[in-house]
């Protein structure tokens, strides 16, 4: 034994767009190789002089296995379970046109997209105190390989990671982001938009959950043994290369194709 | 003016209406303004966060809309106790703390512990009905698994 192996090892750390990031592998690609521009849509937003902060952290355990949740970050059809989703985005003008722009190791984005909340009931257009780079109801998404997704809503924003407890158990983390220092009122109108959709008692956030879970459910019970990622669309919002460049990229990691059907293939890989 | 049994009435036959999904009958028991809040306290930001914040259109909307979401399939009973009652000697309301344990019951009949908290009322005591101004569901748990369309 000597003291350079008995010491606490150095953790490899990048910081982009304030945002830390942490590999535990000494043996990895730095950050710059392994990311290259898939954050290049979040650097007007998170990259400008005006800081953003955290306002909101919650975890939600889910009976699933993480990629299932990734999944829902990565393909759009399953906005139709939501119904602020069927009327907030689908009637938006360039819903099913925008498309995906694919990074090399399974990273993506799409493209911005102008949504109408004043199609829900009570509910106003996003269009004052937007965050930085932001216009009116714009919003944009980045999936980083493997469990990291930013939303951006107009005026509000929020970071999802996962922590992988067992094959069948999840822990969604969900962040918040408002523009720090802004003043009271500002906060809680940013505060009101995301726990429309996004807080524990939001639209939408329970109904993703329930769905990773009863997908989860369906896969397990033999009700739905296989994902089918098969859809071609040209890169448009329901295309699955996002998911087909994902299952890539895993599938590198892990020695092995996703489509792989080998009986001690593990769902906890 | 309400008696102490009036105003505990009002705060257990809230979390009846609630169970109940009797939304109208809940709302009939709150003043024509009131603030309705969800709040817990973040260790990691080291502040309050507010999980939900709504007037009494708001609720209305939400309340209204909740049958156009897939939401849990099963039943959330409220458990509360009120604790003090502290009447305001000048002004004709009374802040009220409740203790509350909300459980889940799913399908199958399986019930679990879905959150703990506390309501902190403030109700207006001049009538013998008297309704509610506000509520703070204040609460201790911060996990709430898929999270709720129902509020607490």
């Amino acid at each position: 034994m000597c003291a350079e192996n008995a010491g606490l090892r150095e953790v490899r750390t990048a910081v982009r767009l304030g945002m830390v990031f942490i590999n535990l592998d000494e043996d990895g690609a730095g950050f710059d190789a392994f990311a290259g521009n898939a954050l290049e849509s979040l650097e007007p937003i998170m990259g400008a002089a005006q800081e953003l902060e955290v306002f909101h952290i919650h975890r939600s355990t889910l009976r699933a296995n993480w990629k299932q949740w990734q999944e829902t970050q990565m393909e759009t059809y399953h906005e139709y379970l939501h119904y602020l989703n069927r009327h907030v985005s689908f009637r938006a003008d360039n819903y099913f046109d925008r498309l995906w722009k694919v990074y090399p190791g399974g990273h993506g984005t799409l493209e911005p997209l102008r949504h109408k909340y004043e199609e829900i009931k009570g509910w106003d257009e996003r269009s004052k105190n937007t965050l930085p780079g932001l216009g009116p109801n714009e919003a944009r998404l980045v999936d980083l390989f493997p469990d990291t997704s930013v939303h951006c809503r107009a005026t509000v924003g929020r970071i999802d990671t996962t922590i992988p407890v067992a094959p069948g158990v999840t822990i969604v983390e969900r962040r918040g982001l408002g523009i720090k220092g802004e003043s009271t009122q500002d906060r809680a109108r940013r505060v009101l938009h995301h726990n429309q959709f996004w807080g524990p008692f939001g639209r939408n956030h329970p109904e993703d959950c329930l769905a990773v879970e009863w997908v989860e459910d369906a896969n397990h019970d033999g009700a739905a043994r296989f994902g089918l990622i098969a859809r071609h669309e040209d890169l448009k919002a329901q295309y699955d290369e996002m998911m087909r460049a994902y299952y890539d990229a895993w599938g590198s990691y892990m020695g092995r194709a996703a489509s792989d059907l080998q009986p001690t293939a593990q769902a906890a890989e | 003016m309400a008696s102490d049994d009036d105003v505990k009435a009002v705060v257990y036959r809230s979390c009846l209406a609630f169970d109940d999904e009797r939304f109208d009958d809940y709302l009939a028991l709150y003043a024509a303004e009131f603030n309705y809040r969800v709040t817990a306290y973040s260790p990691e930001l080291r502040q309050d966060m507010v999980w939900l914040d709504q007037d009494r259109e708001q609720m209305a909307n939400l309340l209204e809309g909740i049958d156009n979401h897939h939401r849990l399939p099963g039943r959330f009973t409220r458990q509360a106790n009120v604790y003090l009652i502290e009447r305001s000697p000048t002004n004709g309301h009374a802040t009220v703390t409740t203790s509350l344990v909300v459980m889940y019951t799913d399908v199958e009949g399986v019930s679990k512990v879905f959150a703990v908290g506390r309501y902190v009322d403030s109700i207006d005591i001049a009538g013998d009905q008297p309704p509610l101004k506000a509520r703070e569901v204040r609460l201790e748990t911060r996990e709430l698994g898929p999270g709720s369309h129902v509020p607490m």
